[in-house]
């Protein structure tokens, strides 16, 4: 199936300065927490090189297998703009779904209207 | 980035992800009904309604049933289930993912003395 000019989007607001949220999906310490699945006991490892081309790569430990997501950063633009690949052959573990490239997040900042 | 197998998720996404094919589905769960029938408010050949129909069928969305010269279709809903359950673990895992991001930015405003993150 080809979904490369498939989008998805999702809306979600933040009642925290945008510096916070934009760096809480850059710093690999942060995201390694607020991506934990509580019931996950092992948690997650992150590790991260937050410049453009760098590559990032998040394990979340789940119980019956670790679930690796990889990829680079495309844009980074603090605190507006973040766009990155993701690959996440296994994810769920379900043998039926892979992300190919996906790109995310793009997000605005609703008090820049060139964001 | 080797290719997965097609599932049977991969041939219902494709199946849904045209608006004939849709809307001959929507036709279909209101009842059965005979091919002609199924063909006639689209402006497109038999031929070309029946080849969206053939797509349908191998998805297992539609069933049908031939007696004599005449093909009865009928919906089979079981794909689409599915399909919801799928795109309902996605929304629910990130929805409590950006849940555990609040959670994460409270508990960072709440600490007047933690670190901050380095910028990048």
């Amino acid at each position: 199936m080809n979904v490369a000019n498939r989008q998805a989007c999702a809306e979600q607001h933040y009642d925290y300065p945008i510096e916070d949220v934009f760096d809480a999906w850059l710093d690999p310490t942060s995201l390694a927490d607020w991506m934990r699945v509580p019931s996950w006991e092992k948690g997650v490892t992150a590790e991260s090189q937050p410049e453009v081309g760098g590559s990032y790569r998040l394990v979340m430990h789940k119980p019956d297998g670790d679930v690796v997501h990889t990829g680079t950063y495309l844009e980074i633009e603090r605190p507006h703009r973040l766009v990155f690949y993701m690959d996440a052959p296994r994810f769920v573990g379900r043998g039926q779904c892979r992300h190919d490239r996906t790109l995310g997040p793009r997000w605005r900042d609703p008090s820049d209207p060139h964001s | 980035m080797p290719s997965l197998p097609e599932s049977s998720l991969d041939k219902t996404l494709v199946a849904l992800a045209d608006p004939t094919r849709r809307a001959i589905l929507a036709r279909l769960a209101e009842g059965n009904a005979r091919m002609t029938e199924v063909a006639a408010p689209f402006d497109m050949s038999l031929n070309a309604v029946s080849k969206h129909v053939r797509l349908l069928e191998r998805a297992g969305l539609i069933q049908r049933e031939v007696l004599g010269r005449e093909h009865r279709l009928s919906f089979v809903g079981d794909p689409l289930l599915e399909a919801g359950d799928w795109i309902d673990f996605y929304r629910r895992f990130w929805k409590k993912r950006l849940a555990g991001l609040d959670a994460f930015l409270r508990r960072r405003a709440s600490e007047p003395n933690s670190k901050k993150v380095p910028k990048s």
